[in-house]
Order: C-alpha cells, then sequence, then structure tokens
C-alpha cells in the first residue's frame, strides 16, 4: 500500500506532501479539540510588561501572537483533521548602550509574560528607559466569510469530502492516488508600544487537490491551490480547476528528449512566474510593475495581509518596509504581498505568435541569486497561439530572474495569489501569467 | 502553566490510559542566544518547549500510531483521546515495540556554549567583526531532551548546536553558513578561506569534464550529493519499490564505495543517545565494496523486517582511499563548492550549480565508482576523503 508522504514525494508536489503527508486516520469519531480560549488577562499583561520594559528600555514593544493552524485533507482511503496552536511573545527595546535586545518565550501565561520582561531588563545596562504613554487602542478583524471558529468537525468533513468528489470527477484508473486538503490559519497578534496598543486577527486559508497517475516507472502529479485570505472556503476551488489536475496527471509526453532552446518565448502560468517575482521583490521600472502590498486586497487575494507590523508600525502610507516575527520569534524583513498590476490580455497563449512554450508549473528552483534553473513540472508547446500536444518534463528554464521579467511582452488579465509560506511568516505573489523569452535547457543534460 | 507542570498532567493522562500497548513522551527544552550583524542588528534570548507524544495502539486487526503535540497549558486528556481515536483508525500490520535500547554513549553538548550560550555569541560575533564581514547572524542553543517511555524507560540528556552565517564584504556576495555541536567544530577560518577563495569562473563550455570536488563541494547544503544514498537508505521506499538497489545488491556497475552511518560520532550534528521514540541508535552499514548492506530501521520499520532498530541513518562515514591529491586534482575540474544543488531521491539524478556552470550526472553511479583521496575530511555530519574523483561528469 502505497504511503501518501512517499507517493507524493516522489512525484514532486512539495506542498500537498507536506500538507497531506502527515495526517492519516479514518473518520475520526472524537470531536477536534476545541479552540482555546484566549485569556482575557493577557492584554493587560502585555501592557504592564511594557511599562517594565520602559524602565530601562527606549523604543520597547511588546509582541504577542497565538496562531491556530487546521490542516483537513481527504485521500483515497482516508480523512483526517489536525489542529495546532503555537503562541509566541516577544520583548524587545534599545538600551542605554544603543544596543536592540529582545527576549522570546512561547507561552501567553500573564505571569510569565511579566517575568520575561522582567529578564530583559536585567540583562539590560542601567540608565535607559523611556516615558511610555499608552497609544490608542484599535481592534482590526477583517470580516471573514466562512469562520473556522465557528465550524465543527463535521463542517470540516462535510467540505473535504464536497471537493474531493469534484476532484474525482474527469479521471479514470490511471489515477492512482488522489487527495484534497484545506489549511486555514487563525491567528491573532498583539502589538503594545508608544505607537498604540494593537490587536489584529488574521484568517488565511490554502485549499487545494492533486492527482497522480504512473508514467513508466515514475509518478506524475497534476496539482491546484488557492490561497488568500478567507476562511475554508473549497467552493473557490472550481470544478474545472480539479478537472484539470486529472488531465495533467494523464498527460502523455513526447518521446525523445527536450531540445535545448537558447532563446524561447515562453507563456509562465501565474505559480511559475511568482517564482521569479519572489526572487526580485518589489520593482518599479519595466514592463512588469511589482509592488509591496500589505493592505486588504479584493476578493480576499491578500494571504500575507496586515495592517500593523510587528514592531507596532502601521503599514498604510510606509514606504520603508516592515518587521516581521517569524516560527522562533526573530525579526525578519518579509515582503508581505507582491502584486503584480494585471495586463489586458485575457489568453496569453494567442499572444505568443509563430512558436512558443508554455511552462505550466515548479518542480524544483536552482539557481543563485538572480540567477534561476528551474525545473519545471511540464513544458508544452505552442504554434500560433495553440497547443501542438507535444509535452516534456525534465525541462529547465534558465535566465537572470529581473531580465525574465524586463523581457515581457504581454500579461495577463486574471491574477492569481500564490502563497509562498507554510510555516513561517505568510508571504504572497498575486500575479497573472507572462509572457516572455528564456532558454529552455533539458534538465538531464543534452542526449 | 509551566513546563513541568504541562509534563505532569501529560503523563498523567498516559498513565491513566492503561490500554495503550504504548507510548513515549519527549520534552524538548531550549534556550537560545544570538547576535546580528548589520541589517536588524541586535541581540536576543528565548526559552521554548516542545512536549511531543506518540502512542501505539493493538486491535485485532493490527497496531494503530498516532502522535501529536502538547501546545502550552492545553487539555492533555483531550488532545490524547483524540489521538486514539486517531490510532484506532490508523491500523497497519501488527508488530511489537522493541525493547528498551540502552543510550549510546555519545557527546553532544560543547559544556562552555551549555555554560553560557550568550558568551560563545560574543566571540563569535568577535572573530567575524574582525574578518570585515557586512552582515552576521550567530546563535548558540542549548537543548534538553527527555524521554519517557510506557517502559519506565527515562533518558536526559543536553544537546549543543552553534550556527552562524555571514556574508563578505568581498569577494561580493560571498556568504559562510556554518553549523556544529561545538565551537571548535565551527571552523569559522576554514570557511572564511574557501569563501574568498572561490573564484569567479567564466563559464565553460558544454561538454563532458574529469571532476574532483572537494568534500566541502560534495556536501553542499548538508549531505549533499550523498543524500542520494541516504533515499535509498528509505525502508519505506525501498518496500514500495521506489529505490534503484536493495540490500544485497549491487549499487551499480562498478561500485566500490563503503559507506556506514554513524549516529554515535562525537559532537555529531545527527548523534544522540537515543531515537526520537526511545529506539536505538547505532553504527551500521549502508553500503560495503558497492553492495548495498543496509537501511535506516526506526522500531516500527525493524519490527515489521525482524530486525534490530539502528535509529536511521545519521553521520555518514567513509574510509579514506589511496590516491595522493595531487593525482586526483591532475587535469581535473576540480570544484571546490557548488552554489546549489538538487538531488532527485527516488533515482539518485543530480543537477548542481557552481562558478563555471551546471553539474547533471548520476550521483549513485558517479559517486559508487569515484576515486577518493588517502586525505580525509571532517564535519560534524561527515568523516571521509578530502577528494572525490568522479570521471567524465557532463557540463552545461
Amino acid at each position: 500500500m502505497w504511503s501518501r508522504r512517499d507517493l507524493l514525494r516522489a512525484a514532486g508536489v512539495g506542498v500537498a506532501a507536506s500538507i497531506v503527508g502527515d495526517l492519516g486516520c479514518r473518520a475520526p469519531t472524537a470531536p477536534v479539540a476545541p479552540a482555546r480560549e484566549l485569556d482575557p488577562a493577557l492584554r493587560p499583561a502585555l501592557r504592564d510588561a511594557l511599562a517594565v520594559l520602559a524602565t530601562r528600555l527606549t523604543e520597547p514593544v511588546v509582541f504577542a501572537r497565538v496562531r491556530r493552524r487546521i490542516r483537513a485533507a481527504v485521500d483515497l482511503l482516508e480523512r483526517d483533521v489536525a489542529d495546532d496552536t503555537a503562541a509566541l511573545v516577544v520583548l524587545a527595546g534599545r538600551g542605554a548602550d544603543g544596543v536592540w535586545r529582545e527576549h522570546a518565550i512561547d507561552r501567553v501565561e500573564p505571569a510569565l509574560v511579566q517575568a520575561a520582561a522582567q529578564a530583559l531588563i536585567a540583562t539590560a545596562p542601567a540608565g535607559g528607559g523611556a516615558a511610555v504613554i499608552p497609544g490608542p487602542v484599535g481592534d482590526l478583524a477583517p470580516r471573514v466569510g466562512t469562520d473556522p471558529a465557528t465550524l465543527a468537525l463535521a463542517d470540516w468533513r462535510d467540505r473535504l469530502d464536497e471537493l474531493a468528489a469534484r476532484a474525482a470527477s474527469g479521471g479514470n484508473s490511471r489515477v492512482v492516488y488522489r487527495a484534497a486538503y484545506a489549511v486555514t490559519d487563525d491567528e491573532t497578534r498583539w502589538v503594545v508600544s508608544a505607537a498604540g496598543d494593537h490587536r489584529e486577527r488574521r484568517v488565511r486559508s490554502r485549499v487545494g487537490a492533486v492527482a497522480i497517475a504512473w508514467h513508466g516507472s515514475a509518478p506524475v502529479a497534476g496539482a491546484v491551490e488557492v490561497a488568500g485570505a478567507f476562511g475554508p472556503d473549497t467552493a473557490r476551488l472550481t470544478t474545472a480547476a480539479l478537472t484539470a489536475i486529472n488531465e495533467e496527471a494523464l498527460a502523455l509526453t513526447t518521446p525523445g528528449a527536450f531540445t535545448a532552446q537558447p532563446d524561447a518565448t515562453v507563456v509562465l502560468a501565474p505559480a511559475v512566474a511568482a517564482t521569479l517575482i519572489a526572487r526580485v521583490g518589489p520593482m518599479a521600472d519595466g514592463p512588469v510593475t511589482i509592488v509591496d502590498d500589505p493592505g486588504e486586497l479584493a476578493d480576499g487575494a491578500g494571504y500575507g495581509s496586515f495592517a500593523v507590523d510587528d514592531l507596532g508600525r502601521p503599514t498604510a502610507g510606509r514606504r520603508d518596509g516592515w518587521l516581521r516575527r517569524d516560527r522562533e520569534g526573530r525579526g525578519v524583513a518579509a515582503f508581505a504581498n507582491l502584486v503584480v498590476a494585471p495586463g489586458a490580455v485575457a489568453e496569453l497563449t494567442a499572444a505568443t505568435g509563430a512558436a512558443a512554450f508554455l511552462i505550466d508549473g515548479v518542480a524544483d528552483v536552482g539557481g543563485r541569486g538572480d540567477q534561476l534553473a528551474l525545473r519545471a513540472t511540464r513544458v508544452r508547446r505552442l504554434e500560433r497561439g495553440r497547443l501542438t500536444g507535444h509535452a516534456w518534463r525534465d525541462v529547465e528554464l534558465r535566465g537572470s530572474a529581473r531580465a525574465l521579467l524586463a523581457a515581457t511582452t504581454a500579461i495577463g488579465a486574471a491574477p492569481v495569489t500564490v502563497a509562498q509560506r507554510d510555516d513561517d511568516v505568510p508571504q504572497a505573489v498575486v500575479t497573472p501569467g507572462l509572457v516572455s523569452r528564456a532558454a529552455l535547457v533539458p534538465s538531464r543534460g543534452a542526449a | 502553566m509551566t513546563v513541568a507542570a504541562d509534563r505532569a498532567a501529560v503523563l498523567d493522562a498516559l498513565r491513566a490510559r492503561r490500554e495503550l500497548a504504548d507510548w513515549s513522551l519527549r520534552v524538548v527544552t531550549t534556550q537560545r542566544a544570538w547576535r546580528r550583524l548589520g541589517d536588524l542588528a541586535g541581540r536576543g534570548t528565548a526559552t521554548g518547549a516542545t512536549l511531543t507524544v506518540t502512542l501505539h495502539r493493538e486491535a485485532p486487526a493490527g497496531r494503530g500510531t498516532a502522535s501529536f503535540t502538547v501546545a502550552a497549558g492545553a487539555d492533555a486528556r483531550a488532545l490524547l483521546a483524540l489521538a486514539v481515536a486517531r490510532a484506532d483508525a490508523a491500523l497497519g500490520p501488527s508488530w511489537a515495540s522493541p525493547a528498551p535500547a540502552a543510550p549510546a554513549r555519545v557527546d553532544t553538548s560543547d559544556p562552555d556554549v551549555a555554560a553560557d550560550p550568550g558568551g560563545a555569541v560574543d566571540a563569535l560575533v568577535a572573530a567575524l567583526t574582525a574578518a570585515d564581514v557586512t552582515t552576521a547572524d550567530v546563535t548558540a542553543e542549548v537543548t534538553d531532551v527527555e524521554l519517557v517511555t510506557r517502559r519506565a524507560q527515562r533518558a536526559a540528556w543536553r544537546e549543543t548546536a552553534v550556527t552562524a552565517r555571514a556574508t563578505l564584504s568581498a569577494p561580493a556576495a560571498a556568504v559562510i553558513d556554518a553549523r556544529a555541536r561545538r565551537v571548535a567544530d565551527l571552523d569559522l577560518a576554514g570557511a572564511l578561506a574557501r569563501a574568498r577563495a572561490t573564484p569567479a569562473a567564466a563559464p565553460l563550455p558544454p561538454g563532458r569534464y574529469p571532476v574532483v570536488l572537494t568534500a566541502a563541494a560534495l556536501l553542499h547544503g548538508d549531505r549533499g550529493l550523498l543524500a542520494a544514498f541516504v533515499a535509498q537508505a528509505d525502508p519505506r521506499l525501498e518496500r514500495q519499490g521506489l529505490v534503484r538497489y536493495r540490500p544485497g545488491q549491487p549499487i551499480g556497475a562498478g561500485a566500490t564505495l563503503t559507506l556506514t552511518s554513524d549516529g554515535t560520532l562525537p559532537f555529531g550534528w545527527y548523534s544522540a543517545p537515543l531515537g526520537a521514540r526511545g529506539e536505538a541508535v547505532r553504527r551500521f552499514p549502508l553500503v560495503t565494496r558497492g553492495v548495498a548492506v543496509g537501511l535506516g530501521l526506526d522500531d516500527r520499520e525493524a519490527a515489521l523486517r525482524g530486525e534490530l532498530p539502528n535509529g536511521g541513518v545519521r553521520g555518514l562515514v567513509i574510509p579514506p582511499g589511496d590516491l595522493d591529491d595531487d593525482q586526483l586534482r591532475d587535469g581535473a575540474l576540480v570544484i571546490d563548492a557548488l552554489d546549489w544543488l538538487e538531488v532527485e531521491p527516488t533515482t539518485g539524478w543530480f543537477r548542481a550549480g557552481f562558478g563555471g556552470g551546471t553539474l547533471r550526472g548520476d550521483a549513485i553511479d558517479l559517486l559508487g565508482r569515484a576515486r577518493t583521496s588517502r586525505s580525509v575530511w571532517s564535519t560534524p555530519t561527515y568523516r571521509g576523503p578530502a577528494l572525490w574523483h568522479l570521471g567524465p561528469v557532463a557540463v552545461d
């Protein structure tokens, strides 16, 4: 019997392997462990901790985060729902010696927060401190269509069963494995500083499906995912998109090695474009404009959205970037949502001219810095805007990410949110497909 | 609730469930000190704890297993009830837990780091500052691990870890990324020298070249190209036919490689007295003179195969070769460092970027037949030849 993790790994479906591979059981009869109620004494404790920090540190900040992650998955034989909660408190400020200091704990009990504040100032030199006037209190909780806090186990199961049933349409007996999943993060952050006392709740989800078929001695996958600032809205994954993954898994490839193309017209699917954009970051010059936008995006597209960064600085109108806390509480300068302004081309393949190649997805990303060596899941040939039926699976796209974007000749009209991280600072690239030029080589070398 | 209170609550809940065939509780408590230079400069500390439970249920139809992590202050009994339901519904073949293993004798803690992680960080930062770096991120971590099992097995040990990442001012964008259990093994001076010595090579014309990899290049990232052999030793892949060879079979035509897993290397990065659920950690052969020998077996895989567990693949040990460095380097393309690497686990095929282009090939075939140096090189995860001559390799 196949182990799901091994099959997904062999088929190169990274995200699904990490989400689906960890779960495993038949319909559980026990309820999902109830979400822990947040201690109402936490917020006052954070303010008290700020006051303690201010006795010896300037620019004091107290950050807390409670993140509940619910992962639900269904495959051919089993279904499961896992519910995990992680907490983090980071106390920080600048000592009299000018050194920025931090202390992090993974518990939110008020007494432990207070003790952590005392521990931090004990390490700081005497002579510092600030008169902190508590800033304005703010609470932000954007509306969520489907609130995960209101869902019971049966609700999660029903949604996944419905998704799996739709995903099963359009396949045949060559599909040896099929899975559907939904991962929802329900996260509350508090940031208390002189700038304000801010509490913000964010809900974000990734909903996807995978189908795997055998091709010779290797498994091949078709996969799709929708991500954004919404609850487990499985209806966002259309039946057409689910049917397409079966076609992708079952599609045959052209015999023989791929012939290298030193300068090919390429149509990059949104997931492929997202890989380039994540490497380059914000860009204002050239045909592709990329903006880091942490604000609320239309239709819940902002998977990485937030209103106040983890130092308490509002993002509205800010141009200097923002600081986020990673899983361990370390400060990182991370983009929120890299947004590409959509173009006007509804059908990119029609905008390609005589000969082109459609790059469907990303199997692995090599290269260093700006130089990419991206191994594609599948490359299909186009002539005069139409698929010829030729397809290859072991093809590598090479070149400078910046140069590829600069060579863009057409931008699609329909942006897609591509979530970038699964377990750390939430980030996304919101982009349509692109037409550009790149070198394509066989990833296993010339025959 | 404190960690101790959570631990006590979990143990009470586990001991109350007498119907469980077996269980283990792993408590990992971490203290961390760090400093940064350059962007986001500062210093900090952190403490944390993770409690992980694995339980097994026996039924007429087989044995079911479930694992879960206990969040701070969570209701241990409720989580346990849910995990039991999951185990009941995930029945597989029956297997019996092996007898409790004696912890291996292995050093995993640097006493200087354990006594003063902040001091260790300060010393490393001073060394990097003197080395003219533009950014640096140094961490020292002290981890206390406690393992308690249903069969009254209890073990506790301490692990330390130091990591240092830095960007040099010259050559531009040169990076060092080192980690070790002991400060003495971090080899900052060596890493800095290698980063500075890497020349900006002009791209080579596509073709096949005789390639020599230094051990540093071979082990890019962590296990580097040797990851191909680690994947082939995965018992689940082997059982499902997703491997190229099985124990007892040659790894390839003309192969002469001998490769051993050793989880008891002193201060080895993968060394530990016991596995995650209390299983034994042993030294065992993966490949002997070109013939596959062993798989990395945890308690379940070992029981299903009627063998003893060995704790999985850990540190890698290869005996030195019999050639001088000059003999190997003569006429070869010598690669001191890779820029990036992808190794396909089921096939062993790899592609790797370096200053002059991209290498592509079959890692199992190339390493299996490689000629190696008499000189050796040691890291926290590797003891073996300093140079590997792979023969002709495709470059583009």
